[in-house]
């Protein structure tokens, strides 16, 4: 999967209309909350088959910190 | 690990009854901080929409007795013929004393040959009240076993707090577990790991921590959500990383133990804790999604111990009812427990879930 491709996957998790970027605060986007974080839990479970735990998701500060937890799987 | 196949024992009926209220996620955008877009994610990340919910005067025990005098109705069951009851809630009539099975005991009128005990379980609890049925059964112990198994989680959560108000329903079911005639081989296991204890809890109003003016303190939390010491609290990132961690293995484990193969089985009805839990299990798992049932959390909530049996009672009715199909049951939740069941249910009473009228009480 490409990071672009990742980045729409993260989109349609969080029912945002507008694209997100990577250099996005998580702060700044409105739909980013605990019901997000949990979303994104299982959203990378289905993708890649590794859960993350909640505390994972909460250290992430931007968006490319969110991309950065799935390492290599990205290109 | 915990495995154990019982023979000579059936079920021979479950029956569900959910609450009179009906409570829709659309109209309380105003509870969870007049957010409609978070709303909508709620329903579509989470599956929830409608749920049932019980007035002050309505408890798990009157929810479950109106069940069990349905199930034994339609079955044509003596109630003298009952020699073991067992209640599974985590919303008894009272905390301490007297144990809630004793009142339904009395309210049913049940004989004084029958046993009767509470467990305090929940998400996996019908599945543990299940063991211990047909375990009772296969020792032959008993001969009938009436198992009620429901919550009332509406009661103890916070109308603001958005991670578990919207989320439970309440229902009561009734199941009974009978000799049988035939082999009737049924599966089980069975596990614990209580270092999660604290991710879904209501800290105050036991032993450990007594109510008092402090613990009835409304405390605002950082992610908005409201709740005193006394109402229910759920970490859902721990409890949805205690699921993915757990019920695979657990799921291979029961296949494996029965002998079944994903095919051979007709239905896995998992604890309807939320879709997206479900959805992930059965895709971990190579199960096709028409083998297990993810909308009933959207129709009732998640309805704790009581969630199985509904399910049941909710998709399975027409077909349990007139056929024979093998299922695989899992349960898992507060503790963190969490129980699988291989079982067998040849034309059962299974009427549909039902309204609570309250005729009885």
């Amino acid at each position: 999967m490409t990071k672009q491709e990742l980045l729409k996957e993260i989109k349609n998790a969080l029912q945002r209309d507008d694209d997100i970027a990577e250099d996005m605060e998580l702060e700044s986007i409105e739909e980013w909350d605990s019901l997000a974080a949990l979303t994104l839990l299982s959203l990378y479970d289905q993708l890649f088959s590794v859960t993350f735990t909640m505390a994972e998701i909460g250290k992430c500060r931007k968006v490319s910190d969110l991309v950065a937890l799935v390492g290599d799987k990205v290109s | 690990m915990v495995k154990i196949k019982y023979n000579g024992a059936k079920i021979a009926g479950i029956v569900t009854v959910v609450p009179e209220h009906k409570r829709r996620i659309d109209d309380e955008v105003h509870l969870y901080g007049n957010d409609p877009k978070q709303i909508a994610r709620i329903k579509n990340v989470i599956g929830l929409n409608e749920r049932y919910v019980s007035d002050v005067d309505t408890t798990t025990a009157d929810l479950c007795q109106e069940a069990a005098i349905i199930l034994l109705k339609g079955l044509n069951v003596n109630i003298q013929d009952i020699d073991g009851m067992i209640l599974v809630t985590q919303t008894p009539d009272y905390y301490s004393q007297p144990f809630t099975a004793a009142c339904l005991h009395a309210k049913l009128g049940l004989s004084k040959d029958c046993l009767a005990y509470d467990v305090n379980l929940g998400c996996s609890g019908f599945v543990y009240g299940q063991w211990l049925a047909h375990m009772m059964v296969s020792s032959g112990t008993c001969k009938n076993v009436l198992l009620l198994v429901g919550d009332t989680t509406s009661k103890i959560c916070h109308p603001r707090d958005r991670a578990v108000a919207p989320l439970f329903g309440d229902a009561g079911t009734a199941t009974l577990i009978q000799r049988s005639q035939q082999e009737n081989p049924t599966f089980f296991t069975l596990h614990t790991d209580g270092t999660g204890f604290h991710n879904i809890i209501v800290p105050a109003g036991g032993c450990r921590m007594p109510r008092s003016s402090e613990t009835s303190i409304e405390v605002e939390y950082d992610d908005g959500n409201v709740r005193t010491k006394e109402h229910l609290y759920m970490n859902g990132g721990e409890v949805f990383n205690f699921t993915m961690r757990e019920l695979p293995p657990a799921m291979k484990e029961i296949f494996e133990f029965s002998g079944k193969t994903i095919e051979q089985i007709d239905y896995v009805v998992f604890h309807q804790a939320n879709k997206y839990i479900i959805t992930n299990i059965a895709r971990r798992l190579n199960l096709p999604m028409d083998k297990a049932p993810a909308e009933t959390t959207g129709r009732y909530g998640n309805l704790s111990s009581a969630s199985i049996p509904a399910t049941i009672c909710d998709v399975l009715s027409n077909e349990v009812s007139s056929s024979s199909k093998e299922l695989v049951l899992a349960g898992f939740g507060v503790g963190f427990s969490w129980a699988t069941c291989a079982v067998k249910l040849d034309s059962i009473f299974c009427p549909e879930v039902q309204l609570y009228k309250g005729n009885d009480k």
